[in-house]
């Protein structure tokens, strides 16, 4: 016990000591420390068993009322902990520890309600924070990178404090089954949306004046409060409002032109949540109510208690972070505009700069592909509407352009990030595609533009001797050519439609042989549905033969002598937590990955996936998952009727049993393995039987997978 | 001599489906032959309806109305959507001569027969569907020798028939007790006599008692409508 109060304040103190010594030139993006709280190790079946209990235990409530009780713990217990378990919400991170310490002052006077809650912070760039009725507090990245002083976020704990103790969201999903009752039968649904809204613009009046209890009882100052109102009314915009200056991308030659340059942007028009449907009160309203709570009032308390610098810290992490978020979420003017505000402070910061390359890149990569989407920057304001209109405003040959400079640039400066050679590699093939009628220009070095980047950096050089990339690079340009000359020729399309779905059919007909040496499982998913049901995932049974899908790739995996690794976010242990970084990390690069289905990038963790693929010995990840989709809703029911049926027209009891056992439903099986190194996906599948999901049809198509990845070509 | 050929040619059949095509298919968790027992139910519609059925010379007890073909195959994968399958089948039935009306001694038949054919499935019947065999649905077709046998039973008599015919049909399988197969099915199916035994027989052929085209009538009810429910095993 000793040992271990030792060994929490020797990692407190580490914390800490981050804190104050945060390097932020080489910063670190963040990442889960230390042990993984039970939250995450335990499964929610057994979570929700608990609460089920109490309910069944609590004989003041009627039975209708314990089933909807029931229902909301069902869905509420797995709704948070698919949350938890999503890489979104760090643990034992710098910051979480600072919002436990600032919720410690916050509660030194009750330290029994403070033990009952948990503060987490969560990787989104929304001005949010949310709490659940068990006791779990959640503080966005978004939010933290813009509260002002510690006092602030004091209140904000204390008004989450107020949910999780008053049991707000349940008291909100029953009263809204209520609303939904009572609006099936007499009113319309406008009706109902509308109680809806008042009832949770109550709860959350109810939570900023209990707030201010709670918050008063503390030694925190109320001084600067009345900020938080004009956080949440500028949620919408920069952290920062900063003159974007064009100069910031007149590096290496480039010239930007003013006309591209919008003359004024749109100014910053407050945005005052509130209105018959929303479910905050209006943000004017409860700035009045603080004001009129704290008018006259002045105290001698402190708006630090943890202290400034800490605060200034943690507030600056979370706006580096933020980057790092939008960047992820495929918003790269913002990310460009986040760092931009950030360099002012840390031009030297090769992780801001990275930030900036990689939105370069991303951006250029989407121009290219066509996909950049439809973009109003009219609804942009601030300063940071000067960045959207500029790059929206380029076309893909002058943010290629950009990109390819800053990529090389960047990649030669730094030599040992390997995504960043990468990244400049394809930026150089995707500018060749500018190059259609002379691709030799390319290699000639007769445009100025890459003169530099030819002389300089040994990878073009190597490029350049490689007569099969020249060639390819050639071919490529001919065939871009071939098709921006003449589109997609009908005859041609069907051509070429034609010998892809004979692939396709013989693929189906034969399978592939991918010749893996091993591949990595990640997090193997079931999921139990029944389409006609209310509430039509069946989350306990999903987790129950969630084990039956990892048994099955064990038994079969293993039965063929086929090497793999499975990493399951569902079945962790305490000590694992480098396990959970790593199923973040894979995570959030085949999000980007798979979400850019026509594009081929990069995405922005690159190296560290690669670093923990080359820990497992492999190139390749495998994400697997079953669906069992039942169709109709009275089993039992439509069972009966074909036993009974059957004996009067008795030959077809075959059908009857048969319909009774699988009729009606209907097995998905997917999986898709992907090359993470060569950036592509190796095979997709998805198979759709007419069938129960039994355990002998998942191993049967478990073994069939495992089969095709192993067999190599004849 | 018959049985040797029918050992050869199963020794044949699983010989090719272990070894052409081995990177093709997949079978079920790797096993490629499935030996399978199923029971072709149909109506007694044109049946015999032997006036004292519960006679103890009689050896068939069917199920009421239903008649049963019991079947044994052997289900051998060839591609991931395509098996071909030897099988065996036999049914049984009793009759007796319906002679009340003469007041003639009352005959007692047995009647059973031996059929041997083979089919091929065909799985994945839509773009979509994604079967692996054995498992999912699957369209087959059929065809089949069929040898029928009339015994006297005081006599111990018997006449022989040959039979050919063919069927086809919608089935689906899918696995029970994780290793196991199960199968359902329908079938549409056809026999034809080819030889003249039928009507020359010598016990037919003193048949003035509608008994003369039994044999068909009874293996036409048979195949014409069936609908089957079965059991697999996957060996190897």
């Amino acid at each position: 016990m000793h040992q271990k109060k030792t060994f929490f304040f020797i990692l407190l103190f580490f914390q800490i000591s981050y804190l104050f010594s945060q390097n932020w030139d080489d910063y670190k993006p963040l990442k889960s420390e230390g042990k993984l709280p039970e939250e995450i190790i335990t499964s929610a079946s057994s979570k929700y068993k608990i609460l089920e209990d109490e309910v069944r235990n609590n004989n003041d409530i009627n039975l209708i009322r314990k089933k909807q009780r029931n229902t909301f713990h069902l869905e509420s217990t797995f709704a948070i902990d698919e949350l938890m378990k999503s890489g979104n919400v760090l643990y034992n991170d710098p910051i979480g520890e600072y919002v436990n310490k600032v919720a410690d002052k916050l509660l030194e006077y009750n330290p029994s309600l403070r033990k009952e809650l948990r503060f987490y912070v969560v990787r989104s760039s929304a001005v949010n924070a949310f709490a659940t009725d068990r006791g779990s507090i959640f503080i966005n990245i978004g939010l933290l990178a813009r509260l002002e002083t510690e006092a602030q976020l004091a209140f904000i704990l204390a008004h989450e404090i107020v949910h999780v103790n008053e049991k707000h969201s349940m008291d909100s999903f029953l009263e809204y089954e209520n609303i939904d009752n009572l609006s099936s039968r007499n009113r319309s649904s406008y009706d109902g949306l509308l109680n809806k809204s008042n009832y949770s613009q109550q709860l959350e009046t109810e939570a900023d004046e209990e707030g201010i209890a709670i918050f008063q009882k503390s030694a925190y100052s109320s001084s600067s409060l009345i900020g938080i109102y004009d956080i949440l009314a500028t949620s919408h915009t920069a952290f920062g409002n900063l003159k974007f200056d064009k100069s910031y991308f007149e590096q290496y030659g480039i010239s930007i032109p003013d006309s591209l340059l919008l003359d004024s942007v749109n100014q910053i028009i407050k945005y005052e949540e509130g209105g018959e449907l929303s479910s905050h009160p209006s943000v004017n309203d409860r700035r009045k109510m603080m004001e009129e709570r704290f008018r006259n009032k002045i105290d001698d308390k402190e708006t630090y208690l943890v202290g400034e610098k800490m605060f200034e810290n943690v507030k600056k992490m979370a706006q580096f972070e933020m980057c790092n978020i939008l960047l992820e979420n495929f918003s790269f003017p913002a990310a460009i505009y986040h760092s931009y505000l950030l360099q002012k402070d840390h031009p030297n910061s090769i992780y801001l700069k990275n930030i900036v390359v990689k939105s370069l890149y991303g951006i250029a990569q989407h121009a290219n592909a066509n996909s950049l989407p439809p973009f109003e920057t009219d609804s942009i304001q601030g300063e940071m509407q000067q960045v959207f209109h500029l790059l929206y405003r380029m076309d893909a040959f002058d943010l290629s352009t950009i990109a390819v400079l800053y990529t090389w640039n960047f990649a030669k400066d730094n030599p040992d990030d390997y995504a960043a050679r990468l990244r400049a590699e394809d930026m150089i093939i995707d500018i060749t595609k500018f190059y259609i009628d002379e691709p030799e220009k390319f290699f000639n070095s007769e445009i100025e533009l890459f003169k530099d980047v030819y002389f300089t950096y040994g990878i073009l050089d190597d490029l350049y001797k490689n007569e099969e990339f020249k060639k390819n690079v050639e071919e490529g340009s001919k065939s871009r050519k071939y098709y921006s000359e003449f589109g997609y020729k009908m005859s041609f399309y069907n051509k070429l439609t034609k010998s892809y779905e004979k692939k396709e059919k013989k693929k189906l007909k034969t399978g592939v042989s991918l010749g893996l040496e091993k591949t990595l499982f990640l997090n193997p998913s079931y999921f139990e549905i029944r389409t006609k049901s209310k509430n039509p995932v069946k989350y306990i049974k999903s987790e129950e033969k969630q084990q039956i899908l990892v048994e099955a790739i064990n038994k079969q995996a293993e039965s063929q002598g086929f090497n793999y690794s499975i990493i399951d976010v569902s079945s962790l242990e305490e000590s694992n937590g480098e396990k959970f970084n790593d199923i973040v990390q894979i995570s959030l690069w085949l999000d980007e990955f798979m979400s850019s289905s026509n594009i081929r990038m990069y995405p922005s963790n690159h190296n560290e996936v690669i670093k923990i693929l080359e820990s497992y010995n492999t190139d390749n990840v495998t994400f697997i998952g079953a669906l069992n989709v039942n169709k109709e809703l009275h089993r039992i029911m439509s069972t009966l009727m074909a036993i009974l049926i059957a004996p009067t027209v008795g030959y077809t009891t075959p059908l009857a049993v048969q319909y009774s056992l699988n009729f009606r439903f209907q097995s998905l099986f997917y999986y898709t393995i992907v090359d993470v190194k060569k950036l592509k996906i190796l095979h997709e599948n998805l198979s759709v039987l007419k069938m129960k999901t039994s355990e002998g049809v998942i191993n049967a198509e478990v073994y069939w997978m495992i089969e095709q990845m192993k067999r190599k070509y004849p | 001599m018959k049985k040797i050929l029918l050992l050869k040619t199963l020794v044949f059949f699983i010989f090719i489906s272990n070894n052409i095509n081995a990177q093709k298919y997949s079978g079920f968790l790797g096993k490629k032959t499935i030996l399978s027992y199923s029971a072709n139910y149909n109506l007694k519609l044109f049946d015999y309806t032997p006036r004292n059925p519960d006679n103890p010379n009689f050896i068939n007890k069917t199920l009421g109305f239903i008649n049963a073909r019991h079947e044994l195959g052997m289900e051998l994968i060839l591609k991931r959507d395509f098996s071909i399958q030897p099988f065996y089948s036999y049914t049984f039935a009793g009759a007796d001569n319906n002679a009340n009306s003469y007041g003639e001694v009352i005959r007692y038949y047995n009647f059973n027969a031996h059929e041997f054919g083979i089919g091929i499935r065909k799985y994945r019947l839509r773009k979509k569907n994604t079967s692996i065999a054995p498992i999912g649905n699957y369209f087959h077709f059929r065809v089949f020798a069929n040898n029928a046998k009339f015994i006297e039973l005081q006599s111990k008599e018997s006449d022989n028939f040959l039979f050919f015919g063919g069927a086809f049909g919608f089935g689906k399988q899918t696995t029970i007790f994780k290793t196991w197969i199960l199968d359902f099915g329908t079938s549409f199916g056809y026999v034809q006599a080819i030889n003249d035994k039928v009507k020359n027989s010598r016990i037919m052929g003193e048949d003035v008692y509608g008994l003369t085209d039994s044999p068909t009538l009874h293996l036409f009810t048979n195949h014409v409508l069936s609908f089957r429910i079965g059991i697999g095993l996957p060996l190897f």
